[in-house]
């Protein structure tokens, strides 16, 4: 299972000749190693770089989940597209209503509509993590910041909502 | 009788030898309490002197023995082996960082990052006969988790930002800032601040969370940088913000 | 700076219960001195406790202020905790990783003087003395293994303890004790070798340190009896008795059948159930994730197995109140350094203030030193490195095939060392100790090196640690040897009591080329405390 994707730097035996002297008083020969290069025991030796593997993000669990709920922004990025082409049609006046009906837009819509959840989901479980509330000597608990943002996301949610649906926006 | 072993297989790097590194296997004898580090110093002592690594305690606080086990990052010194039963455990070095040797990377960088961040009490200096400052256990609490980092660098080898941004001055040294600017001894005001709201520093991270993951000591670094993230926003756009 | 590994490892690092200082009424400097010098079974220099004991909390205040997270009081003030040996609470802490924190501490803040320039994973192999002066070192660095001369007008060796010249020890794999061999081989006595500490409870079979205050905190030591059998030893002090007390008397509980058996050997119980989880995740946090994580116990709700383990080494380079060497442009200071603080026995958390105050002192007087005195001449440190190359590599580098290891070599050392100058020594053992010494420096010379890149070869570097481990080993057995009593951690058991006539001195070994070292007494320094009997 070694790493496929290290690679060589320059190759073996870069010298670093002025350095030679400088370093240990004395000209560079080395005895007993087979390898090349002279002046190699007195210049830094080259340190083998490190190179990602394009797959990186299959190699743990974390790794996937986080590109998962990045990848929600490109859904959600799509869905406000189409929504701006209906809200585009518009601009002549309600007669423009030409809302799209098929079913792969709908079967687009739901994808969106997981997706973007998914992303609230994520963003509000970690609210907890990322806000600090001094309160006293202590700080208000992880716990009650994610349970008060998960409340303030469903209130918002169900007025929002109530509008479009009732308010005949 | 024939002894229990488990095959270990070592990444090995000579770069007077090699073109690249490689792995090579040994079968070491096993016992159930023994380490990956245990693994390692058997190796040395008894079939390949030249396996090169480093450590010192051998008890998870000086941070010495980071490396990648079956390719996640551990201690050596607490990674046991019976959790890789039957085997073969996989060690390798530590990920994105240059390797000089066998499981020795190249930590120079990481030396500076941490000098980068200022950490370091910042106050008028005051005498040492009027005392030590006073502090309750409470303010000790809001950094002290910051505090615990052994310097291991397990977190950088789990951040996936690191190898596209390697100036990124990272999550350890991110966190070890934090421990001073929520020290309520310290006060740097911005100055250290600066150090990490700038650039190569916490708008680098995108919060993949690895880092705290790996964490032996519990630090979670990743808390630490998006506090970092929305404290410095709040003290831009709230006029009384913050610091 | 100079060091072989990056400053935040060295073994400092470890150090868990806490930091001795008089910092509160009703504690008072005499009470402090007066532990410390009984607890050195009076072989310590009382001038030196003196001075030690009143700088001390200057140096605990001196950390605050570089941010160290001492433990509090309600009030704010650094807390103290009880230790053993010390007969008010005078012991501050940082939760139980006091070392962790303070090597931190100190750590990050001389990282703020951009003048300190570090040399960070260069292996020392000498020191450069010339015409009996100190004028730098001469090492390697371990990533190119380029031979290199650091000239200075002081140098100060901080260099620490020797544990792993022992197989059972608390100490890291660095403690090699590399500045006492450096001194010695340049001519600098060694001084008090044979008083080596074995701490009461370490864990079965790793060594790992179970912290003294496990035992501040109000633990209980219970044998397979399930008696606390302290009493029998210390009755005042019960598990707060001093190190080398409460070590004996588990070893001879277990010589008596009373002790566990286990597959590392006898052990006994360390017992904080009583205390309640509260007080355990407040004060000794870490001592829970230690035995979680090696011993898969919960000491909330179980017994803590421990048995005495190598700790601490009392002995070291010969340094006076300055730290200073009797030569010129050396000074040592901390575990490394004998000072005459510890005398025959450390008390638990003298050592870190130890550190700290003559740490302190060594760098003063160094740079005082480094004032007043020219450069050294570079004329002759060229040769001098060329001939320290040549030496490393010859010896090892350029070697056929033997068939002895590096790595059996030290074990059979550590075994002998535990067996023969353990907690009890006779005679007969610590001759055949000296008599097997000469053996293994020989196989050592003839021993297969498999490593022969220069690149971070760190079979050189064990190989090099080992040869300064048999340099320890050599001081610690001959002054053993010939010191013919019990005093402090060096039990006897042919010669049992404590001899003030005879043996009321500091053991001084130099070296001697061939032989064993060539042995020294000089006599204890006595102001205000006159010898007495050692009871608790």
């Amino acid at each position: 299972m070694s790493d496929p994707t290290r690679r060589g730097g320059a190759g073996v035996g870069r010298l670093d000749p002025n350095g030679a002297a400088a370093r240990d008083g004395m000209p560079a020969a080395s005895p007993s190693a087979a390898a090349p290069a002279q002046g190699r025991s007195a210049s830094v030796p080259r340190a083998y770089p490190y190179r990602q593997p394009a797959t990186w993000w299959l190699r743990r669990r974390g790794y996937f989940l986080y590109v998962v709920r990045e990848a929600t922004a490109l859904p959600v990025a799509v869905w406000i597209v189409l929504f701006l082409v209906e809200v585009w049609r518009l601009r002549g006046g309600p007669s423009g209503y030409r809302p799209f009906t098929s079913p792969l837009f709908v079967g687009v819509s739901v994808v969106c509509l997981i997706a973007a959840l998914w992303h609230s989901f994520t963003f509000l479980n970690l609210a907890g993590l990322i806000m600090r509330i001094p309160l006293g000597d202590r700080n208000v608990s992880a716990r009650a910041i994610v349970v008060g943002a998960f409340a303030a996301f469903t209130v918002a949610t169900i007025v929002v909502g109530a509008l479009i649906v009732w308010g005949g926006v | 009788m024939t002894t229990k072993t488990i095959t270990v297989s070592v990444t090995r790097f000579d770069p007077e030898r090699d073109e690249r590194p490689r792995l090579q296997s040994y079968d070491v004898p096993f016992q159930d309490d023994l380490v990956v580090l245990d693994a390692l110093n058997w190796i040395k002592a008894h079939a390949d002197g030249s396996v090169s690594y480093r450590w010192s305690c051998r008890m998870g606080i000086c941070g010495s023995c980071g490396m990648n086990v079956n390719g996640e990052p551990k201690l050596g010194c607490s990674a046991f082996l019976r959790d890789y039963l039957p085997g073969p455990v996989v060690v390798e070095p530590l990920s994105n960082f240059p390797l000089i040797r066998d499981l020795v990377i190249d930590m120079s960088s990481f030396m500076e990052k941490l000098q980068w961040v200022k950490p370091w009490i910042i106050r008028e200096e005051t005498a040492l006969g009027a005392g030590e400052h006073r502090q309750t256990n409470a303010q000790i609490d809001q950094y002290r988790q910051f505090s615990m980092c052994i310097n291991c660098m397990l977190c950088y080898s789990a951040c996936p930002v690191i190898p596209v941004a390697p100036d990124f001055v990272g999550p350890a040294a991110i966190a070890l800032a934090r421990r001073y600017d929520l020290d309520s001894r310290d006060q740097a005001g911005q100055e250290r601040l600066r150090t990490i709201t700038g650039s190569d520093a916490i708008w680098d991270c995108s919060f993949v969370g690895e880092c705290s993951a790996v964490c032996p000591k519990g630090v979670d670094p990743a808390q630490a940088i998006q506090q970092a993230k929305f404290e410095s926003t709040m003290g831009m756009l709230l006029p009384w913000g913050g610091r | 700076m100079v060091s072989k590994v990056y400053p935040m490892r060295s073994h400092t690092v470890s150090a868990e219960g806490g930091c001795a200082a008089v910092l509160r009424e009703p504690d008072s400097f005499e009470t402090h001195a007066f532990d410390t010098i009984k607890g050195s079974d009076y072989l310590a220099d009382q001038d030196v406790v003196e001075v030690f004991v009143r700088e001390a909390p200057l140096e605990v205040v001196q950390l605050e202020h570089w941010g160290c997270p001492w433990s509090r009081d309600p009030d704010g003030r650094i807390s103290v905790r009880p230790f053993g040996g010390m007969t008010t609470w005078r012991t501050c802490f940082a939760a139980d990783k006091s070392g962790f924190h303070m090597l931190h501490t100190i750590f990050q803040t001389s990282l703020r003087h951009e003048r300190i320039r570090r040399y960070d994973e260069f292996f020392v192999t000498s020191l450069l003395a010339e015409d009996g002066r100190c004028d730098g070192v001469i090492g390697f660095d371990i990533r190119t293994g380029a031979v290199q001369a650091i000239a200075a007008r002081a140098v100060v060796l901080a260099t620490g303890g020797n544990g792993r010249v022992f197989a059972f020890t608390t100490n890291g794999s660095i403690c090699t004790g590399d500045g006492m061999a450096l001194a010695y081989r340049a001519g600098v006595g060694l001084k008090d070798m044979e008083f080596v500490q074995f701490h009461p409870t370490g864990m079965p079979s790793t060594g790992i340190l179970i912290t003294e205050a496990v035992r501040g905190e109000g633990g209980y030591l219970l044998n397979a009896d399930g008696e606390r059998f302290c009493a029998r030893y210390v009755p005042n002090k019960m598990e707060l008795g001093p190190r080398d007390i409460i070590s004996r008397a588990m070893v001879t509980e277990f010589e008596a059948g009373r002790g566990f058996d286990g597959p590392y050997g006898n052990y006994m119980h360390l017992d904080v159930r009583h205390l309640g989880e509260e007080v355990i995740d407040q004060k000794l946090p870490f001592m829970r994730e230690l035995g979680s994580e090696y011993m898969g116990i919960d000491i909330v709700r179980d017994p803590i197995p421990v048995r005495p383990v190598e700790h601490y080494m009392m002995g070291g380079v010969d340094a006076d109140i300055n730290g200073a060497t009797p030569m010129p442009g050396l000074y040592a200071a901390g575990e490394c350094a004998n000072v005459g603080l510890n005398g025959a026995n450390r008390l638990g958390s003298n050592s870190l203030p130890e550190c700290l105050v003559f740490g302190a002192a060594a760098g003063r007087a160094a740079a005082r030193y480094a004032r007043e005195r020219a450069a050294p001449t570079a004329n002759p440190i060229g040769s001098l490195v060329t001939d320290e190359r040549r030496r490393i590599e010859g010896t090892y580098l350029d070697r056929g095939q033997g068939e002895d290891r590096v790595g059996v070599i030290r074990q059979d050392l550590q075994r002998a060392m535990d067996r023969d100058a353990g907690v009890f020594r006779t005679g007969d053992g610590l001759q055949r100790m000296a008599d097997e010494l000469p053996a293994l420096r020989e196989r050592l010379a003839r021993a297969r090196i498999d490593d022969v890149s220069r690149t971070f070869n760190t079979e050189l570097v064990q190989a090099l640690e080992l040869e300064f481990m048999l340099d320890n080993a050599e001081t610690i057995v001959h002054s053993a040897l010939a010191r013919r009593e019990s005093r402090g951690a060096h039990a006897r058991r042919d010669f049992t009591e404590r001899d003030d006539e005879r043996h009321l001195a500091h053991t001084l070994a130099f070296l001697r080329p061939g032989g064993g070292p060539r042995l020294e007494y000089r006599p204890v320094r006595i102001t205000n405390w006159q010898p007495q009997a050692r009871t608790y």
